[in-house]
């Protein structure tokens, strides 16, 4: 019995109907004001998270069920393994880079990202991994900034004098 | 189809903006500025009436100032995020941002705070407030019998123009308070599906500024009523202005630069000087021309520009509150 | 005759004859490269047009604008990063397709497709610009509302054989899209107070982070053993004749659809491509295998988005109202020579019309080898092994997020995207439904909130129109069908996780 509630769906559905049920309370604050007419600003939102719960309920309804009659296989342990450690290196590296693109900016730390990413997907070829980067950096820089004027995250401090000298 | 002349302007203009782009070099201002490209944040897309104003006018300063002037458009979130973006840069004068009504009007709503933000650098351009009718409306075609129409049937006339809370519907709402009449107003999110509306018989007025639909009226698809101004213009002298039908209201949408607070003060003089030069160009006059934007003169200085705002800012904040959107 | 005469000389002299193509291929590279796109071309372009004379800058800009609608489709087919929102739909079918090693196949329908559409909608729009330009002011907030509704009912059939779970993915992408500042009455929406969503959450954000983050995180837990096509050699190969005629009714359903759409002020060619997509989806025989691969899938948008960059064009020659982003910049284009299109320069200038109708069918000939030249520089990069490859995308997909509207905020949605589309992939949900969704939510609600205001909260009055009520009855019996077919036939369909994976 247990286990037909431990399926992803289902816990899914539970976040989701929990996430619903407090955005209601947050989006009804919008709707004061005669300014704004019969159908205000929360009228359409509040539609569409009952909809929400409605469906998640009926999602969480259809796989305990399925778990139930057989149809669907049961939940299984999760194992930890090297594939999730790789997994969380990944997302760590991209939200670290995005924490530091606008200090250290685009020129100077997305060639390291670059190298440090092909290491972690397992690329050994150190000729490649040491050019491509810069090569591709450079290229991105010359043509969104020179060309297109695209305002690329130049940083702060020294590494605002490093991109300034570039773009 | 082109003449070996312009073939010769062509290359002469690529070449320069070529150079222009690689090379950094002191600039002729206070010290040695500018000497690399400046930027300038516009918040709406490329293509609309802001954007077309500032790369009108970068293109002859770009020439004044001797480096590259780089547009930028950061759509959405009615400017606020231009605007924070131009507040992260440094207050150094190579961001210049296109300072527009929507900012004072997001002080007032509590979302930006101008004054402690931006300092002002120059207005440019007054343009005009006008309202359009369809010459198949059976209602009414002129203002005396739209505001006899919308006393006899309140709420039923539709007013159409870009946005919530924007200048369109704060100079739309003044003007019906001032002619005693109540009106509905019906936003478009851009500019174009608001003309198409009035010119599909949707609604019944638009409010726009009158560059933007010339063709429309010249094609006679689109009948203006009357012009927010105190004298009658050359272009259009048939058109009432709002002082004659006993209604004193004169604003239209101003568009103008400014940079961020704490901007050195030599640096604002000398964008000011070279802009006002920008501003006199050949190429800039003509374009204005084409744009109906030379029928009230714009030109206001930092220091009036900055007095301005403080007006404006106060005026927008009464009929706001009046209107229900601020408690 | 003597207006064609004109037009023909000033289309086919060398000089304007080395703009236009020069223009496509421009247009087709800037599309390809995610972050940048045709809109940011024309803009810039419009400072060197002053300096031509106004027909060969005009040409130009149309050249660039009709290039940039196809392009994005190469980086959709090939890496499943979109380069212009126009191609967003074309990555649900091309991306798979390609992945099975026919990447070929996927880009030669894409380009004769482009081809195709952009033909069609030209040649309309030369012969009953004016006729049509009526049409388009007809339509008013219940017909907006009907299209939108219409196109998000399609969700059903997308999913697959998870039908619930694609509308809850449905709902949480209406609810995404109501984030930002309410176009009805100005309030800021579930923005939690970060400036960064005060604008909403834009769907090529969503799209690319949902898509290519997704499957690079997909990847990385995956581990080293990717390597790429090095045995394959992608080359665009065009579909056969027989396979053209099996797509006929397809291509011209959604030529038709894109034209129409097209001419619709303020509503452009990726709202078309949806719609286009969810049709064909809607009147398909097998509507089950969209999404896995299939030549339908992608025929549909790419004929819609190019049909309706022409259809665009309508409003804007005849009415001087843009119908899309790129359009609204050409007007800027016409302004720097002190002209004014709309009703007045279509009798005025009509050599100057016509020589912009002639150098657009050109344009879109010419897009079939512009189209095999980029497309062949780019797929020498699937050649290149994951490891390399996946960290590339990844640049490209940050630049191109942040690129939309230079904000590092879009960048952090990408990335949170990504991890949803990551759950999503891992879970079996299907991640289309919410593309839609949040592509098309804006407009349904705006046009249903706005036209009762219209029709002072009268519900029947808001129904009750011609066009939008017919819309709307087949979309509601197609939807109710579909329903029915589904619990009768197949009641554990509905449910359906018949091969789910488990946790």
């Amino acid at each position: 019995m247990l286990k037909a509630f431990l399926k992803a769906d289902v816990i899914i559905s539970v976040i989701l109907f929990a996430v619903s049920l407090y955005l209601l309370s947050e989006i009804k604050i919008y709707d004061s004001g005669s300014v704004y007419g019969k159908l205000g600003p929360a009228y359409w939102p509040k539609f569409v998270l009952y909809m929400i719960m409605f469906l998640s309920v009926g999602v969480a309804f259809f796989s305990i069920k399925g778990v139930l009659q057989g149809t669907i296989p049961p939940f299984e342990r999760l194992q930890f393994s090297s594939a999730n450690l790789r997994f969380g290196a990944a997302v760590a590296l991209i939200a670290g880079y995005l924490l530091l693109l606008p200090y250290v900016g685009f020129l100077v730390l997305t060639p390291l990202q670059m190298i440090a990413f092909m290491f972690l997907l397992g690329e050994r070829n150190k000729v490649l991994i040491f050019s491509i980067p810069f090569v591709l950096t450079l290229g991105i820089v010359l043509l969104f900034t020179k060309v297109m004027y695209v305002p690329l995250p130049r940083g702060a401090g020294v590494f605002l004098e490093i991109s300034h000298l570039l773009y | 189809m082109l003449s070996v002349k312009k073939c010769f302007r062509l290359s002469v203009l690529a070449v320069s903006s070529f150079l222009l782009a690689f090379t950094a070099q002191a600039g002729d201002g206070p010290d040695g500025y500018p000497e690399r490209p400046i930027e300038v944040v516009v918040q709406y897309g490329a293509g609309g009436g802001s954007d077309n104003f500032v790369r009108n006018l970068m293109m002859p300063a770009a020439e004044i100032l001797g480096v590259n002037i780089n547009v930028t458009n950061m759509t959405g979130g009615a400017g606020v995020k231009a605007s924070k973006y131009v507040l992260a840069q440094p207050a150094d004068g190579y961001t210049i941002y296109n300072f527009s009504p929507e900012q004072l009007i997001n002080t007032v709503l509590g979302r930006e705070n101008y004054s402690e933000e931006f300092a002002p650098l120059v207005q440019v351009q007054q343009d005009m407030s006008m309202f359009y009718v369809n010459p198949d409306n059976k209602n009414f075609q002129t203002a005396e019998e739209l505001i006899a129409y919308a006393k006899a049937n309140p709420g039923k006339v539709q007013f159409t123009g870009t946005t919530p809370t924007s200048p369109d519907e704060i100079i739309i709402m003044r003007f019906a308070k001032a002619a005693g009449i109540d009106v509905k107003y019906v936003p478009f999110d851009k500019a174009p599906k608001s003309h198409a509306a009035v010119l599909g018989g949707h609604l019944d007025v638009l409010h726009e500024e009158p560059g933007s639909v010339i063709s429309l009226i010249e094609a006679k698809k689109l009948i203006p009523i009357i012009v927010f101004n105190d004298k009658r213009l050359d272009k259009f002298p048939e058109v009432p202005t709002s002082v004659e039908l006993g209604i004193d209201i004169t604003s239209g949408r101003w568009r103008g630069l400014a940079v961020k607070k704490g901007t050195p003060q030599p640096i604002v003089d000398y964008l000011a000087d070279a802009l006002k030069k920008a501003a006199d160009s050949e190429s800039y006059q003509k374009y204005q021309a084409a744009a109906l934007l030379d029928q009230r003169p714009g030109w206001k200085g930092p220091e009036e520009f900055g007095k301005f705002w403080e007006e404006e800012y106060q005026a927008n904040k009464e009929i706001l509150t009046e209107l229900g959107y601020v408690k | 005759m003597e207006i064609w005469f004109t037009a023909f000389h000033n289309v086919f002299s060398p000089m304007a004859m080395l703009f236009i193509c020069g223009g496509v291929l421009m247009g087709v590279m800037l599309g390809a490269i995610p972050g940048l796109n045709s809109t940011m071309g024309t803009a810039l372009l419009i400072p060197f047009t002053y300096a031509m004379d106004a027909t060969t800058g005009l040409l130009l800009l149309a050249a660039v604008y009709c290039g940039g609608t196809f392009g994005g489709s190469i980086s959709a087919i090939l890496f499943n990063v979109p380069g212009s929102p126009e191609a967003s739909v074309t990555g649900f079918d091309g991306y798979p397709m390609a992945k099975a090693g026919k990447a070929g196949k996927a880009l030669g329908i894409a380009i004769l497709c482009s081809c195709i559409g952009g033909l069609f909608s030209v040649g309309i729009m030369n012969l009953i610009s004016p006729q049509l330009a009526k049409v388009a002011l007809s339509f008013s907030e219940p017909e907006y509302f009907a299209l939108a509704f219409a196109a998000l009912t399609l969700i059903a059939s997308l999913g697959g054989t998870k039908m619930t779970k694609a509308f809850l993915v449905g709902f949480v992408g209406l609810l995404i899209a109501t984030i930002g500042i309410d176009p009805m009455s100005g309030v800021e929406r579930l923005t939690f107070g970060w400036s960064g969503l005060i604008g909403g959450v834009n769907f090529i954000v969503a799209l690319i982070g949902a898509f290519a983050i997704g499957e690079i995180l997909m990847t990385a837990e995956k581990g080293s053993k990717i390597d790429g096509e090095e045995e394959v050699k992608v080359s665009t190969e065009f579909p056969s004749l027989v396979e053209m005629l099996k797509l006929k009714w397809n291509v011209l359903r959604s030529a038709v659809i894109g034209t129409l759409i097209g001419i619709l002020p303020g509503v452009g060619a990726t709202t078309a491509s949806f719609v286009g997509y969810s049709e064909a989806v809607r009147w398909s025989k097998h509507p089950e295998k969209f999404g896995t691969g299939i030549a339908d899938g992608i025929a549909a948008p790419e004929t819609c988005n190019n049909a309706a960059a022409g259809g665009a064009m309508v409003p804007l020659l005849t009415l001087g109202i843009p119908g899309s982003a790129t359009t609204a910049v050409i007007i800027g284009g016409f302004m720097v020579h002190g002209l004014q299109p709309g009703p007045m320069l279509f009798l005025n200038q009509p050599d100057l019309m016509y020589s912009i109708f002639l150098a657009m069918y050109v344009s879109n000939v010419f897009m079939l080898f512009a189209g095999v030249i980029v497309a062949k520089l780019f797929s020498n990069f699937r050649k290149i092994r994951y490891s390399i490859l996946g960290p590339c995308i990844f640049v490209f997909a940050t630049v191109g997020a942040f690129g939309i509207s230079n904000s590092m905020s879009d960048v952090w949605i990408m990335f949170a995207f990504g991890l949803l589309g990551y759950v999503m992939k891992k879970y079996d949900y299907s991640v289309a439904p919410l593309i839609i969704a949040l592509v098309l939510g804006g407009l349904a609600e705006e046009s249903l909130r706005r036209g009762m205001r219209m029709e002072d909260y009268d519900l029947i009055a808001f129904l009750s129109r011609p066009i939008s009520g017919t819309i709307l009855a087949v979309a509601l019996a197609t939807f109710l069908y579909t329903l029915y077919s589904r619990m009768r036939h197949k009641p554990n369909l509905l449910a359906g996780e018949m091969k789910q994976p488990s946790l």
